[in-house]
């Protein structure tokens, strides 16, 4: 599908990482950092979500917690990894289809595009689900200090 | 060896030919009907609001979708949900069971701005008959297909029954599939 105006050839910035086996992702503007999954207190995106977390990937993958902008101050978000940090073509980037959309059982869920497959034999696709930060649902309490916050390396 | 010429046998495929039974009024108005089949029973959608007939695309899973909703598929670029017809008419839990996953085909709706894949076993044929053809849905039919059956037309032995497809994505949006 081609796009045409100023959107065409413009991009947008990604926090990759995964829950339940799905890829997700969320948009990087709301993202202020990244750490170890240390805190026991940070909700799990699979929680946000109401999907079960994967016991084979949980297992492969480090879990990693975003610490996130919210309305209400900062808080944290424990996500499956890989986590990487990414440009996404916005002519890549779909709404939702309308029967989707009507009846939306993850309010988080915004968007979706399909990414290559890396390393898949032969190559196909992945859907990438794209998240509205300020859909999902932060804890009640405070996000508190998160000491060992760091950047995501570019 | 039968004892028939084929001078017979012409004479008698004349004579069928020009009984009358099996004569079309081409005036009269006609309905073409994409038919498909959902485990062992035939069913129909008007085939203008058919747009394409997909074999086996790869459907992608989106968590939390309702059951009806199986999942989205890449069309040329775009991305659309697809039904899975089954489950939206309720039919009996082990012809879903059977129903092949990766063999069967992908409707794709067209037209009042919606577009959506709809997830059948198998595409039968495309059929042109003429409107007559359509016999009134009976009482008898089973209260989960009743709402979205508009006509029956016999394919053999076989019944078709004719879905609404308005009904149906109707139904889904509400909450009932």
């Amino acid at each position: 599908m081609s796009m045409s105006g100023p959107l065409a050839r413009a991009d947008i910035e990604l926090v990759l990482c995964q829950a339940g086996g799905h890829r997700c992702a969320l948009e990087a503007a709301w993202v202020r950092g990244a750490g170890s999954a240390q805190a026991a207190d940070a909700v799990t995106l699979e929680e946000c979500l109401g999907l079960s977390a994967e016991p084979g990937i949980a297992a492969a993958s480090e879990r990693q917690v975003l610490m996130l902008r919210g309305p209400a101050g900062d808080w944290r978000l424990n996500v499956a990894g890989p986590v990487e940090l990414g440009r996404l073509a916005v002519e890549r980037i779909f709404p939702l289809p309308p029967l989707l959309a009507a009846r939306p059982a993850v309010p988080a869920l915004c968007a979706l595009a399909l990414l290559p497959e890396l390393g898949s034999a032969p190559a196909g696709d992945v859907l990438l689900l794209l998240l509205d930060v300020r859909a999902l649902l932060p804890p009640s309490k405070d996000a508190g200090a998160m000491s060992e916050l760091i950047r995501t390396p570019r | 060896m039968t004892g028939l010429s084929l001078t017979d046998i012409l004479a008698e495929r004349h004579a069928s030919a020009v009984s009358g039974t099996d004569i079309v009024d081409v005036n009269e108005p006609s309905i073409l009907l994409v038919v498909f089949r959902l485990g062992e029973q035939h069913f129909a959608f008007p085939g203008k609001r058919i747009g394409e007939i997909l074999a086996a695309p790869r459907v992608y899973r989106v968590p939390g979708a309702p059951p009806a909703l199986e999942g989205v598929i890449s069309v040329r670029g775009a991305i659309d949900s697809v039904l899975c017809l089954h489950t939206l008419l309720q039919l009996p839990t082990a012809q879903a069971d059977e129903r092949p996953t990766r063999h069967g085909a992908v409707l794709l709706t067209r037209g009042q701005g919606l577009t959506s894949g709809l997830r059948v076993d198998e595409v039968i044929d495309l059929l042109e008959l003429p409107e007559s053809a359509l016999r009134e849905a009976p009482d008898t039919l089973p209260e989960s297909l009743r709402p979205f059956v508009r006509h029956l037309i016999d394919l053999g032995q076989q019944g078709v029954a004719v879905l609404d497809l308005d009904r149906l994505l109707g139904a889904y949006t509400e909450q009932v599939g």
